[in-house]
């Protein structure tokens, strides 16, 4: 099958100003994304995985005009980047700011249409297809309020509803559920599902696995700019199959993390802070093997244990077995 | 097939110029007509933009009355001076370029705060057909009150010099184009300055305002500000226009004989927005480049 996103060698480097006194100033390149190459086929949802920082969002950029690689070309729909602007603009659509990129003083109904004008829609065709939006996501209520009125949530609801006003056959969402609420999240993901099943082809991005594992069939996790992990969900996951996965609740100072790091048998180990609490995940092959050691570890170095259990092996621990990063961390190059 | 081909194969059914042409337009009548459902959105400024206006032209038409010869009781009867041509006049173009010079940039400005700006990079509308419909509303807008306060000096104070109508007004089409193409070199550098924008805004219109003999006549200036204004095609644009409507009296125009400032102005209404566009693709570019179209 022929893929509807080709991206090969993508790069880009910014060139940042980093200040070293009141009026100097140091010109420094930051590579965001490192000779990206991936394939993404008609009809499925392609979840670009991966941390704050990770080059998700400047990848999505590139691939929706908005920014000019450094290096590199990409195919959507057939259309080459760089040489077939329009025509990719006119046939993906794109979720990109958030709540933002509305106009306030517009109604959400007025948003719509103008938008759809935007692609050359005529008038009937564009009412039509507003209205079916409005139904799909429930904005009968506020759609004819000036978006100024909206929560954020609505906003957002309505921020998706935008990029769906063109009948795309590619959606590319970038964090759509960033700011929502959880019920107001599976409603979209739920929605974004119906698309899909309907034969939208779905460019996802999240920094949230559960999210991914649930919408997504196939997934490429983006650390610093490069794909360290590239496939479906169960074989994303499949990768860590001869290894196990143990959780550690509790206080962990760092030099009880250090010592665990140190262990052998520990192929990678993250530690994150979750609500106040402390959590440390170990990938290893053999987990009961090296469990006297690691309470050995923690205890000796000043740990306080509240729980300690064997887990499924999630998205989010093959990131961690590939990077020794956890999620939380922004990973954005400095 | 390949991408490549496809795209090739699509390329090749690419709709006709004129086709294109027509879309285009549609969607810059649609731009149009948000612009102008922003504006109906904020009533009070609506009210107060007509009304201060008149104030505007009260003041001006004082400073006329205190510089005419003849006294205010004269002026009351018939206003046919040269300084009070000079002066309405002058204000009739400075209230168009307040309006094209500096609003494409501010717009663009305020599209980068609230997000808009990457929405509409993300359709395939218009660049061109987005800057101008900026200012449309405006110009209309900015074309009825000028209408009005002619109207109202008339009656207020009597009779303006009006005459060579016509030439007047194709000789405003061209400085508006001309402004217009001023505006979309304004809004590149808006787009690479991004707040700073604002204060040179705010230098550049007190310095028009001299330089351009708004709201006197040129030989009021300094020798070494008649040579500057010599060299800037808006200065021919001022002179041309009120000398025209106040037909030709002796002394105007001032800075060179009216067929060549008619050259300077279809010139600058001809490249002045070649150039302007082609400084803000070139910025605009650059924004692509550095990632920031979407800075705030």
């Amino acid at each position: 099958m022929e893929p509807i996103i080709q991206v090969r060698d993508l790069t880009k480097v910014y060139q940042s100003k980093e200040r070293s006194g009141l009026l100097s100033s140091r010109v420094k390149n930051v590579d965001a994304l490192k000779g990206i190459t991936l394939d993404i086929f008609p009809g499925e949802v392609f979840g670009l995985l991966g941390p704050n920082g990770a080059g998700k969002t400047t990848l999505i950029k590139c691939l929706t005009t908005l920014l000019l690689p450094t290096r590199g070309a990409a195919w959507i729909n057939g259309y080459q980047l760089e040489r077939d602007e329009n025509a990719i603009r006119a046939s993906i659509g794109c979720m990109l700011m958030g709540d933002r990129g509305l106009y306030w003083k517009l109604t959400g109904r007025e948003n719509l249409d103008f938008f759809g004008a935007l692609y050359q829609i005529p008038p009937a065709p564009r009412k039509k297809q507003a209205d079916k939006i409005i139904e799909m996501l429930n904005l009968g209520d506020i759609v004819d309020r000036t978006v100024e009125t909206y929560s954020s949530g609505q906003k957002m609801k309505l921020a998706f509803g935008k990029a769906l006003i063109n009948d795309a056959p590619v959606l590319i969402l970038d964090e759509p559920t960033n700011t929502l609420d959880l019920p107001s999240a599976r409603e979209l993901r739920t929605v974004v599902h119906d698309l899909n099943e309907q034969g939208r082809t779905v460019v996802y991005t999240t920094h949230q696995m559960s999210e991914a594992e649930e919408l997504c069939d196939r997934g490429a996790s983006i650390d610093r700019g490069e794909v360290i992990a590239l496939g479906t969900i169960p074989e994303l996951k499949a990768s860590l199959n001869r290894e196990g996965v143990t959780k550690v609740e509790g206080v962990i100072p760092a030099t009880a993390f250090r010592a665990v790091r140190a262990l052998d048998g520990v192929a990678s180990a993250a530690l994150s802070s979750k609500d106040g609490a402390q959590e440390l995940v170990i990938v290893a092959p053999n987990p009961r093997a090296i469990l006297p050691q690691l309470i050995h570890a923690l205890m000796d170095n000043g740990a306080v244990l509240e729980q300690i259990s064997p887990t499924e092996v999630t998205l989010e621990d093959v990131f961690i077995a590939k990077t020794g990063r956890t999620l939380a961390e922004d990973t954005r190059v400095k | 097939m390949t991408n490549e081909q496809i795209a090739n194969d699509k390329s090749q059914r690419a709709p006709s110029p004129f086709v294109n042409f027509h879309l285009q337009f549609v969607i810059f009548v649609e731009m149009v007509r948000k612009q102008l459902i922003v504006m109906t959105r904020y009533p009070v400024d609506f009210v107060t933009s007509f009304v201060q206006i008149f104030f505007m032209i009260l003041l001006f038409t004082f400073a006329t009355i205190m510089f005419e010869p003849r006294g205010a009781t004269e002026m009351s009867g018939s206003m046919t001076s040269r300084t009070g041509g000079v002066m309405m006049y002058g204000f009739v173009l400075f209230m168009f370029a307040s309006d094209t010079l500096w609003t494409i940039g501010y717009n663009i400005r305020e599209e980068q705060y609230q997000g808009t700006l990457e929405s509409l990079y993300l359709t395939p509308a218009s660049k061109f057909a987005s800057l101008v419909s900026r200012v449309t509303m405006i110009v209309v807008w900015t074309g009825l009150l000028s209408v009005a306060a002619v109207v109202f000096v008339q009656l207020f104070l009597g009779r303006l010099p009006f005459q060579n109508v016509g030439l007047g007004a194709l000789l405003l089409v061209f400085t508006l184009s001309g402004m217009f193409g001023i505006g979309f070199a304004f809004a590149a550098y808006t787009l690479l300055v991004k707040e700073s924008a604002q204060t040179t805004a705010n230098l550049l219109q007190f310095t028009i305002m001299i330089v351009c003999g708004m709201f006197f006549p040129f030989h009021a200036l300094p020798d070494v500000l008649q040579s500057i204004a010599r060299l800037v095609p808006l200065s021919y644009a001022v002179d041309a226009f009120r000398s025209t409507l106040m037909g030709y009296p002796p002394g105007f125009p001032e800075l060179a004989s009216i067929e060549t400032e008619i050259v300077i102005v279809v010139a600058f209404g001809i490249l002045m927005p070649i150039i302007g566009y082609w400084l803000y693709q070139r910025a605009e570019r650059h924004a692509r480049v550095t990632g920031s179209l979407a800075e705030f």
